[in-house]
């Protein structure tokens, strides 16, 4: 019989005869997923050495999933999983096993909370065996990739607490979720923890969603959601849906950095379109797919310009996005590479859009076809009092930098970075920020302000000169800046020197910003 | 804030306000608040959501 737990040397093939013999699927079919190919590049990179298999684990989002489908079929499914979890150093089972017992060993606490790279719950289904998956990041690679809407995870292994900076992954089961209810549990872990609402299980999240809507199709077995039933389970929850369209890359880019700075992922709805074998047309679409974005890579050296105005934004540098894709893994990549699919409207013009490059593969007529993806409309899950949403701050700012590049004046011109924060999280990195004189430390830390705030951050060069801080709780109609931290007295001076034009209104776009430079007198 | 840097902030703040006081200063602004709404208004247009896409069922 076997024990609670056993330890494994990693390697590809351990892990998928794993994934088999713990969830019951065949091995043909495990070998197939495409999740296995992911995990092979993944856990290579991440360093795996080993595997403790931990047996009999009660997971509660598959207990959920449990209790509302499986129990009342007729095959009898298992309840518990199995959690495997991976580190980066290597130890034997009789390691392990002295290290739990308290005798011994050369094997210390440090060693295996240091190596620990996460776990993967593996469900007992016949199919869609991917449970719970929480997994270390990539690494920053220089400041390059970023994460922000990680958390701490705290599993505990025989007595012994880890942790794993993650964002949990879980494959769509095609029973009680599709690829929208693992896209949106995948955002509600992140929105969970930052505006504490209830995370829903993915049984909890299709019932909520399904349950206005009763005609569109059954709940439960789920073949997919809409944008419009996913709405109505952020509205569960007790959060807010923002949609915004997406099939422009600057929407895109510019969007999904706001607010995953502000630590929000969000669910991107995108069409998927295989490559065409001749005669067929270049591009056929497959279908339509959900997945959360997770992180971003800002790969490109310089940020491409919005003609005509040549407003330079940091979220341009954009060149790739880490999703969790239930069909691939958890941070899959998908890159902004330029390219275009052609395709016919309904009204049969052909028309090109803007498509990512996916680790998505199919079949079709004996062929291995690449799959692009066109992003369609990104659904926010936002807390109700974030009421400015990130395209008034944009038009602000793209209208004062306009105007100051056209006044003259000095450091131009500037890179906006623009995104969404706390203000207990600004102020703690104001209270440590060395660069900050005494009076605009004081300023900022003492000022009354909102908890949730929109950071305009003006760069030359990498230099941080201003950072012009919006109010999101607002109205749209107000004068929104509650605040500036002017890090350069020579560009200050400048702004504040700016005659305007004798019909201006101080309500215009881009006038606002000024507005607060004529009322404050400057505090460095 | 030392005097150097006192001093070039006067003098760019000066020539701002002489800029911006002047007939071609205003008209480069009122050129450049034009682009910026030019940019604006594509923006705006493209981040409008098509309803039909709201009711397109994510099944893959």
């Amino acid at each position: 019989m076997a024990g609670p737990y056993r330890v494994i040397p990693y390697s590809i093939d351990g892990l998928k005869r794993l994934l088999a013999t713990e969830s019951g699927a065949r091995q043909e079919l495990v070998d197939s997923k495409l999740h296995l190919r992911y995990f092979e590049s993944y856990f290579d990179a991440l360093g795996a050495q080993t595997i403790v298999v931990e047996r009999e684990y009660v997971d509660r989002d598959f207990l959920e999933d449990f209790s509302a489908y499986y129990v009342r079929c007729l095959t009898p499914y298992h309840k518990t999983c199995t959690r495997l979890h991976f580190f980066s150093t290597h130890f034997t089972s009789r390691q392990l096993a002295r290290l739990v017992e308290g005798s011994p060993t050369r094997l210390t606490l440090d060693q295996i909370s240091g190596s620990y790279l996460g776990f993967v719950v593996v469900k007992p289904l016949p199919q869609t065996v991917v449970g719970r998956t929480c997994l270390k990041t990539y690494p920053d690679d220089g400041g390059r990739r970023f994460f922000p809407a990680t958390r701490d995870y705290e599993p505990n292994l025989f007595g012994m607490n880890l942790t794993v900076r993650t964002l949990a992954f879980q494959e769509q089961d095609s029973v009680v979720a599709a690829c929208a209810t693992s896209a949106l549990w995948s955002a509600f872990q992140g929105t969970g923890k930052v505006f504490n609402h209830s995370i829903l299980s993915p049984v909890e999240i299709t019932k909520a969603a399904a349950r206005d809507f009763p005609l569109e199709s059954r709940a439960i077995p789920n073949h997919g959601l809409t944008m419009e039933q996913m709405a109505h389970a952020i509205q569960d929850v007790g959060l807010e849906p923002l949609t915004i369209s997406v099939y422009d890359e600057r929407i895109l880019t510019g969007t999904l950095y706001a607010y995953l700075c502000g630590e929000i992922p969000s669910v991107l709805g995108l069409r998927l379109f295989r490559e065409g074998i001749p005669p067929e047309p270049p591009y056929i679409h497959i279908g339509d797919h959900a997945v959360a974005v997770t992180g971003f890579s800002l790969g490109k050296p310089t940020p491409s310009p919005i003609e005509p105005s040549g407003f330079l934004l940091e979220a341009s540098r954009i060149d790739r996005l880490y999703v969790h894709d239930d069909q691939i893994g958890p941070f899959a990549r998908m890159c902004i590479d330029g390219q275009t699919v052609m395709i016919q409207n309904p009204n049969g013009l052909a028309i090109s859009l803007s498509s990512l490059s996916t680790s998505w593969e199919v079949q079709s007529q004996g062929t291995t076809c690449l799959v692009r993806a066109v992003p369609m409309v990104a659904l926010l899950p936002l807390y109700h009092k974030v009421r400015i949403p990130f395209h008034v701050v944009h038009e602000e700012i793209l209208h004062f930098d306009s105007i100051i590049k056209a006044a003259g004046c000095p450091c131009q011109p500037l890179c906006w970075d623009i995104r969404l924060t706390r203000l207990n999280a600004l102020r703690w990195e104001a209270f440590r920020d060395d660069g900050l004189t005494a009076p605009a430390r004081r300023a900022l830390l003492t000022k009354s302000m909102p908890r949730f705030v929109w950071r305009a951050t003006g760069r030359l060069d990498g230099i941080t000169l201003l950072d012009i801080l919006f109010d999101a709780t607002d109205i749209e109609q107000a004068s929104l800046v509650v605040h500036v931290i002017e890090r350069a007295p020579d560009l200050s001076a400048a702004l504040r020197a700016i005659e305007p034009p004798p019909d201006v209104r101080w309500c215009d776009h881009g006038w606002r910003v000024l507005g607060w430079f004529r009322d404050n007198a400057a505090a460095y | 804030m030392s005097k150097n840097a006192t001093c070039a902030s006067k003098d760019s703040a000066e020539t701002v306000r002489k800029w911006t006081s002047s007939d071609e200063g205003r008209k480069a602004i009122k050129e450049a608040v034009r682009k910026a709404r030019e940019s604006s208004e594509q923006l705006q247009a493209s981040r409008r959501v098509d309803p039909a896409d709201l009711r397109r069922p994510f099944t893959v």
